[in-house]
Protein backbone atom coordinates (compact mmCIF):
# COMPACT_ATOMS: atom_id res chain seq x y z
CA UNK A 1 0.00 0.00 0.00
CA UNK A 2 2.75 2.43 1.01
CA UNK A 3 4.61 1.45 -2.14
CA UNK A 4 1.53 2.30 -4.23
CA UNK A 5 1.16 5.76 -2.71
CA UNK A 6 4.80 6.78 -2.51
CA UNK A 7 6.65 5.20 -5.39
CA UNK A 8 5.57 7.55 -8.18
CA UNK A 9 6.27 11.00 -9.58
CA UNK A 10 3.28 12.83 -8.09
CA UNK A 11 3.70 11.84 -4.42
CA UNK A 12 6.56 14.30 -3.74
CA UNK A 13 4.69 17.17 -5.35
CA UNK A 14 1.49 16.44 -3.43
CA UNK A 15 3.41 16.19 -0.14
CA UNK A 16 5.20 19.52 -0.84
CA UNK A 17 1.97 21.30 -1.76
CA UNK A 18 0.15 19.90 1.29
CA UNK A 19 2.94 20.84 3.71
CA UNK A 20 3.19 24.32 2.12
CA UNK A 21 -0.53 24.93 2.56
CA UNK A 22 -0.26 23.83 6.20
CA UNK A 23 2.74 26.15 6.59
CA UNK A 24 0.83 29.12 5.15
CA UNK A 25 -2.05 28.40 7.51
CA UNK A 26 0.22 28.10 10.57
CA UNK A 27 2.09 31.31 9.72
CA UNK A 28 -1.17 33.22 9.23
CA UNK A 29 -2.44 31.93 12.59
CA UNK A 30 0.76 32.61 14.51
CA UNK A 31 1.37 36.10 13.06
CA UNK A 32 4.95 35.98 14.33
CA UNK A 33 7.94 36.83 12.09
CA UNK A 34 9.82 33.72 13.27
CA UNK A 35 6.99 31.33 12.25
CA UNK A 36 7.76 31.14 8.54
CA UNK A 37 5.66 28.99 6.16
CA UNK A 38 8.78 27.30 4.75
CA UNK A 39 10.09 26.32 8.20
CA UNK A 40 6.74 24.79 9.14
CA UNK A 41 6.51 23.04 5.74
CA UNK A 42 10.05 21.56 5.99
CA UNK A 43 9.37 20.33 9.53
CA UNK A 44 6.07 18.72 8.50
CA UNK A 45 7.50 17.05 5.39
CA UNK A 46 10.54 15.73 7.29
CA UNK A 47 8.24 14.46 10.07
CA UNK A 48 5.90 12.76 7.57
CA UNK A 49 8.74 11.02 5.70
CA UNK A 50 10.34 9.89 8.98
CA UNK A 51 7.06 8.75 10.57
CA UNK A 52 6.04 6.55 7.62
CA UNK A 53 9.62 5.51 6.89
CA UNK A 54 9.44 6.74 3.28
CA UNK A 55 12.81 6.81 1.48
CA UNK A 56 13.99 10.20 0.18
CA UNK A 57 14.36 8.71 -3.34
CA UNK A 58 10.58 8.27 -3.49
CA UNK A 59 10.06 11.88 -2.36
CA UNK A 60 12.52 13.25 -4.91
CA UNK A 61 10.88 11.39 -7.82
CA UNK A 62 8.30 14.18 -7.73
CA UNK A 63 9.97 16.89 -5.64
CA UNK A 64 12.89 16.86 -8.08
CA UNK A 65 10.64 18.59 -10.63
CA UNK A 66 10.08 21.47 -8.20
CA UNK A 67 13.78 21.59 -7.38
CA UNK A 68 14.56 21.87 -11.10
CA UNK A 69 12.44 25.06 -11.28
CA UNK A 70 14.85 26.87 -8.93
CA UNK A 71 17.19 27.72 -11.81
CA UNK A 72 14.60 29.49 -14.03
CA UNK A 73 13.12 31.11 -10.89
CA UNK A 74 16.55 32.56 -10.11
CA UNK A 75 17.10 33.60 -13.73
CA UNK A 76 13.88 35.61 -13.29
CA UNK A 77 15.89 37.90 -10.96
CA UNK A 78 17.43 39.18 -14.21
CA UNK A 79 14.03 40.70 -15.04
CA UNK A 80 13.78 42.29 -11.56
CA UNK A 81 17.25 43.82 -11.88
CA UNK A 82 16.42 45.09 -15.39
CA UNK A 83 13.14 46.61 -14.14
CA UNK A 84 15.09 48.47 -11.43
CA UNK A 85 17.69 49.75 -13.91
CA UNK A 86 16.81 53.41 -13.28
CA UNK A 87 17.22 53.15 -9.50
CA UNK A 88 20.34 51.08 -10.01
CA UNK A 89 21.82 53.63 -12.41
CA UNK A 90 21.07 56.56 -10.10
CA UNK A 91 22.66 54.78 -7.12
CA UNK A 92 25.20 52.63 -8.94
CA UNK A 93 28.27 53.19 -6.74
CA UNK A 94 26.47 53.20 -3.35
CA UNK A 95 24.72 49.94 -4.29
CA UNK A 96 27.71 48.13 -5.79
CA UNK A 97 30.21 49.24 -3.14
CA UNK A 98 27.68 48.67 -0.35
CA UNK A 99 27.00 45.12 -1.55
CA UNK A 100 30.73 44.50 -1.99
CA UNK A 101 31.46 45.67 1.57
CA UNK A 102 28.57 43.54 2.84
CA UNK A 103 29.81 40.45 0.97
CA UNK A 104 33.38 40.96 2.23
CA UNK A 105 32.30 41.53 5.84
CA UNK A 106 30.04 38.49 5.59
CA UNK A 107 32.80 36.21 4.33
CA UNK A 108 35.30 37.49 6.94
CA UNK A 109 32.91 37.25 9.91
CA UNK A 110 31.56 33.83 8.88
CA UNK A 111 34.98 32.34 8.13
CA UNK A 112 36.40 33.75 11.37
CA UNK A 113 33.55 32.37 13.47
CA UNK A 114 33.72 28.97 11.78
CA UNK A 115 37.38 28.76 12.73
CA UNK A 116 36.65 29.99 16.27
CA UNK A 117 33.90 27.37 16.73
CA UNK A 118 36.10 24.71 15.10
CA UNK A 119 33.47 23.70 12.51
CA UNK A 120 34.73 21.12 10.01
CA UNK A 121 35.28 22.09 6.39
CA UNK A 122 32.05 20.61 5.03
CA UNK A 123 29.92 22.42 7.64
CA UNK A 124 31.86 25.67 7.20
CA UNK A 125 31.32 25.58 3.43
CA UNK A 126 27.63 24.92 4.04
CA UNK A 127 27.19 28.01 6.22
CA UNK A 128 29.59 30.46 4.48
CA UNK A 129 27.18 31.57 1.70
CA UNK A 130 24.23 31.99 4.13
CA UNK A 131 23.42 35.61 3.21
CA UNK A 132 22.82 35.17 -0.53
CA UNK A 133 19.73 33.90 -2.28
CA UNK A 134 19.27 30.11 -1.88
CA UNK A 135 20.04 28.85 -5.44
CA UNK A 136 23.34 30.76 -5.51
CA UNK A 137 24.12 29.67 -1.95
CA UNK A 138 23.46 26.02 -2.83
CA UNK A 139 25.72 26.25 -5.89
CA UNK A 140 28.53 27.85 -3.84
CA UNK A 141 28.08 25.30 -1.05
CA UNK A 142 28.26 22.36 -3.48
CA UNK A 143 31.34 23.79 -5.18
CA UNK A 144 33.09 23.89 -1.79
CA UNK A 145 31.97 20.42 -0.67
CA UNK A 146 29.19 21.64 1.62
CA UNK A 147 25.81 20.02 2.31
CA UNK A 148 23.02 21.75 0.28
CA UNK A 149 20.29 20.90 2.83
CA UNK A 150 22.26 22.52 5.67
CA UNK A 151 22.92 25.55 3.43
CA UNK A 152 19.21 25.87 2.67
CA UNK A 153 18.45 25.89 6.38
CA UNK A 154 21.18 28.45 7.14
CA UNK A 155 19.97 30.74 4.34
CA UNK A 156 16.43 30.40 5.61
CA UNK A 157 17.44 31.07 9.22
CA UNK A 158 19.45 34.14 8.16
CA UNK A 159 16.57 35.46 6.08
CA UNK A 160 13.94 34.97 8.77
CA UNK A 161 16.02 36.43 11.61
CA UNK A 162 17.21 39.21 9.29
CA UNK A 163 13.64 40.13 8.42
CA UNK A 164 12.61 39.97 12.08
CA UNK A 165 15.50 42.19 13.25
CA UNK A 166 15.49 44.57 10.25
CA UNK A 167 13.35 47.31 11.88
CA UNK A 168 15.58 47.22 14.98
CA UNK A 169 18.79 47.41 12.90
CA UNK A 170 17.38 50.29 10.84
CA UNK A 171 16.83 52.20 14.11
CA UNK A 172 20.23 51.21 15.52
CA UNK A 173 22.08 52.54 12.46
CA UNK A 174 19.69 55.55 12.14
CA UNK A 175 18.58 54.63 8.63
CA UNK A 176 14.93 55.72 8.98
CA UNK A 177 15.50 58.56 6.51
CA UNK A 178 18.08 56.65 4.44
CA UNK A 179 16.01 54.39 2.17
CA UNK A 180 18.90 53.45 -0.15
CA UNK A 181 21.23 52.41 2.69
CA UNK A 182 18.46 50.54 4.50
CA UNK A 183 17.41 48.66 1.34
CA UNK A 184 20.94 47.66 0.32
CA UNK A 185 21.78 46.53 3.88
CA UNK A 186 18.60 44.45 4.23
CA UNK A 187 18.97 42.87 0.77
CA UNK A 188 22.64 41.96 1.15
CA UNK A 189 22.19 40.57 4.68
CA UNK A 190 18.89 38.73 4.33
CA UNK A 191 18.12 38.24 0.59
CA UNK A 192 14.51 37.65 -0.55
CA UNK A 193 12.92 37.09 2.87
CA UNK A 194 14.36 40.39 4.15
CA UNK A 195 13.27 42.10 0.94
CA UNK A 196 9.67 41.30 1.82
CA UNK A 197 10.16 43.34 5.00
CA UNK A 198 12.02 46.11 3.12
CA UNK A 199 9.06 46.44 0.74
CA UNK A 200 6.82 47.08 3.76
CA UNK A 201 9.13 49.96 4.77
CA UNK A 202 8.83 51.72 1.43
CA UNK A 203 9.15 51.51 -2.33
CA UNK A 204 12.79 52.66 -2.49
CA UNK A 205 13.81 50.29 0.30
CA UNK A 206 12.10 47.39 -1.49
CA UNK A 207 13.62 48.22 -4.87
CA UNK A 208 17.14 48.66 -3.46
CA UNK A 209 16.80 45.46 -1.46
CA UNK A 210 15.76 43.41 -4.48
CA UNK A 211 18.58 44.87 -6.59
CA UNK A 212 20.97 44.04 -3.72
CA UNK A 213 19.93 40.34 -3.82
CA UNK A 214 21.21 40.05 -7.39
CA UNK A 215 24.28 42.27 -6.94
CA UNK A 216 25.30 40.69 -3.60
CA UNK A 217 24.80 37.20 -5.05
CA UNK A 218 27.04 37.96 -8.00
CA UNK A 219 29.70 39.72 -5.90
CA UNK A 220 29.73 36.90 -3.30
CA UNK A 221 30.26 34.41 -6.13
CA UNK A 222 33.14 36.47 -7.54
CA UNK A 223 34.60 36.79 -4.03
CA UNK A 224 34.43 33.02 -3.56
CA UNK A 225 36.39 32.56 -6.79
CA UNK A 226 39.36 34.53 -5.50
CA UNK A 227 38.99 33.30 -1.90
CA UNK B 1 0.71 35.57 -23.26
CA UNK B 2 2.19 32.60 -25.07
CA UNK B 3 3.39 30.47 -22.17
CA UNK B 4 5.31 27.93 -24.27
CA UNK B 5 7.24 30.77 -25.91
CA UNK B 6 8.05 32.19 -22.44
CA UNK B 7 9.26 28.75 -21.32
CA UNK B 8 11.39 28.51 -24.46
CA UNK B 9 13.08 31.86 -23.76
CA UNK B 10 13.57 31.54 -19.98
CA UNK B 11 14.55 27.86 -19.98
CA UNK B 12 16.67 28.47 -23.08
CA UNK B 13 18.58 31.16 -21.16
CA UNK B 14 19.02 28.65 -18.31
CA UNK B 15 20.25 25.96 -20.71
CA UNK B 16 22.82 28.33 -22.24
CA UNK B 17 23.90 29.43 -18.76
CA UNK B 18 24.27 25.82 -17.58
CA UNK B 19 26.36 24.88 -20.61
CA UNK B 20 28.50 28.03 -20.28
CA UNK B 21 28.96 27.40 -16.54
CA UNK B 22 30.33 23.93 -17.35
CA UNK B 23 32.73 25.35 -19.94
CA UNK B 24 34.17 28.07 -17.71
CA UNK B 25 37.50 27.26 -16.04
CA UNK B 26 36.19 28.53 -12.65
CA UNK B 27 33.02 27.57 -10.74
CA UNK B 28 30.55 30.37 -11.59
CA UNK B 29 27.03 29.05 -10.84
CA UNK B 30 24.64 28.70 -13.78
CA UNK B 31 22.06 30.72 -11.80
CA UNK B 32 24.33 33.80 -11.68
CA UNK B 33 25.11 33.51 -15.40
CA UNK B 34 21.39 33.12 -16.15
CA UNK B 35 20.55 36.33 -14.23
CA UNK B 36 23.21 38.26 -16.15
CA UNK B 37 22.23 36.76 -19.50
CA UNK B 38 18.52 37.50 -19.08
CA UNK B 39 19.23 41.07 -17.89
CA UNK B 40 21.59 41.58 -20.85
CA UNK B 41 19.04 40.28 -23.39
CA UNK B 42 16.42 42.64 -21.92
CA UNK B 43 18.90 45.52 -21.87
CA UNK B 44 19.88 44.98 -25.50
CA UNK B 45 16.21 44.82 -26.49
CA UNK B 46 16.63 41.29 -27.90
CA UNK B 47 13.95 40.07 -25.49
CA UNK B 48 10.91 42.19 -24.66
CA UNK B 49 9.67 42.41 -21.07
CA UNK B 50 6.26 41.09 -22.17
CA UNK B 51 7.71 37.89 -23.64
CA UNK B 52 9.13 36.70 -20.28
CA UNK B 53 7.24 38.65 -17.59
CA UNK B 54 4.36 36.21 -17.10
CA UNK B 55 6.57 33.21 -16.38
CA UNK B 56 9.24 35.19 -14.47
CA UNK B 57 6.71 36.85 -12.17
CA UNK B 58 5.03 33.50 -11.53
CA UNK B 59 8.32 31.77 -10.65
CA UNK B 60 9.59 34.69 -8.52
CA UNK B 61 6.29 34.88 -6.71
CA UNK B 62 6.58 31.21 -5.70
CA UNK B 63 10.34 31.14 -5.12
CA UNK B 64 10.09 30.29 -1.41
CA UNK B 65 7.93 27.22 -2.11
CA UNK B 66 10.57 25.92 -4.52
CA UNK B 67 13.12 25.69 -1.67
CA UNK B 68 11.03 23.03 0.06
CA UNK B 69 12.57 19.98 -1.70
CA UNK B 70 16.11 21.16 -0.87
CA UNK B 71 15.08 21.82 2.72
CA UNK B 72 13.62 18.34 3.13
CA UNK B 73 17.06 16.90 2.28
CA UNK B 74 17.78 17.88 5.86
CA UNK B 75 16.21 14.54 6.85
CA UNK B 76 19.55 12.87 6.09
CA UNK B 77 21.49 15.33 8.24
CA UNK B 78 19.46 15.57 11.42
CA UNK B 79 22.44 14.35 13.49
CA UNK B 80 24.52 17.20 12.04
CA UNK B 81 21.87 19.70 13.09
CA UNK B 82 21.70 18.25 16.60
CA UNK B 83 25.46 18.46 17.09
CA UNK B 84 26.24 21.75 15.31
CA UNK B 85 22.91 23.56 14.99
CA UNK B 86 23.71 26.13 17.69
CA UNK B 87 27.12 26.91 16.17
CA UNK B 88 25.59 27.34 12.70
CA UNK B 89 22.90 29.65 14.09
CA UNK B 90 25.57 31.74 15.84
CA UNK B 91 27.57 32.08 12.61
CA UNK B 92 24.45 33.16 10.70
CA UNK B 93 23.39 35.75 13.30
CA UNK B 94 26.81 37.32 13.91
CA UNK B 95 27.95 37.49 10.30
CA UNK B 96 24.48 38.64 9.24
CA UNK B 97 24.83 41.58 11.63
CA UNK B 98 28.27 42.50 10.26
CA UNK B 99 26.95 42.25 6.69
CA UNK B 100 24.12 44.67 7.48
CA UNK B 101 26.48 47.08 9.24
CA UNK B 102 29.14 47.03 6.52
CA UNK B 103 26.62 47.47 3.70
CA UNK B 104 24.70 50.28 5.44
CA UNK B 105 27.79 52.24 6.51
CA UNK B 106 29.43 51.88 3.08
CA UNK B 107 26.34 53.12 1.25
CA UNK B 108 26.22 56.17 3.56
CA UNK B 109 29.95 56.82 3.09
CA UNK B 110 29.75 56.61 -0.72
CA UNK B 111 26.66 58.84 -0.74
CA UNK B 112 28.47 61.42 1.41
CA UNK B 113 31.52 61.36 -0.88
CA UNK B 114 29.34 61.74 -3.99
CA UNK B 115 27.31 64.53 -2.35
CA UNK B 116 30.48 66.23 -1.12
CA UNK B 117 31.76 66.37 -4.69
CA UNK B 118 28.71 68.35 -5.76
CA UNK B 119 27.60 70.31 -2.73
CA UNK B 120 29.06 70.72 0.75
CA UNK B 121 27.16 70.32 3.98
CA UNK B 122 23.85 68.92 2.79
CA UNK B 123 22.94 65.42 3.82
CA UNK B 124 20.71 63.22 1.72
Amino acid sequence: MKELICNNAVFGIVLCAACWQAGLWAAAKAKHPLVHPLVVAIALAVAALAAFDIPLECFYQGAGYLDMLLLPATAALGLSVWRQRRVLKENFWPVVLGCAAGAAANALAAAGLCRLLALDASLANSVLPHSVTTPIAIALSEAGGGVPAVTTLCVLFTGITGAAFAPLLVKLFRLEAQPVAAGVAIGSASHAIGTGRAMEMGQVQGAMSSVAIGVAGILTTLLSLVW
Amino acid sequence: MNIIRQILIVFGVCLLATAASGLLPFPLPASVLAILLLAALLGLGLVKEGSVAGLCDFLQGHLTFLFLPAGVGLLEHLDLLASSGAALAAVCLVSGFFTFAAAALTVRLVQRIQKGGRREGTDL
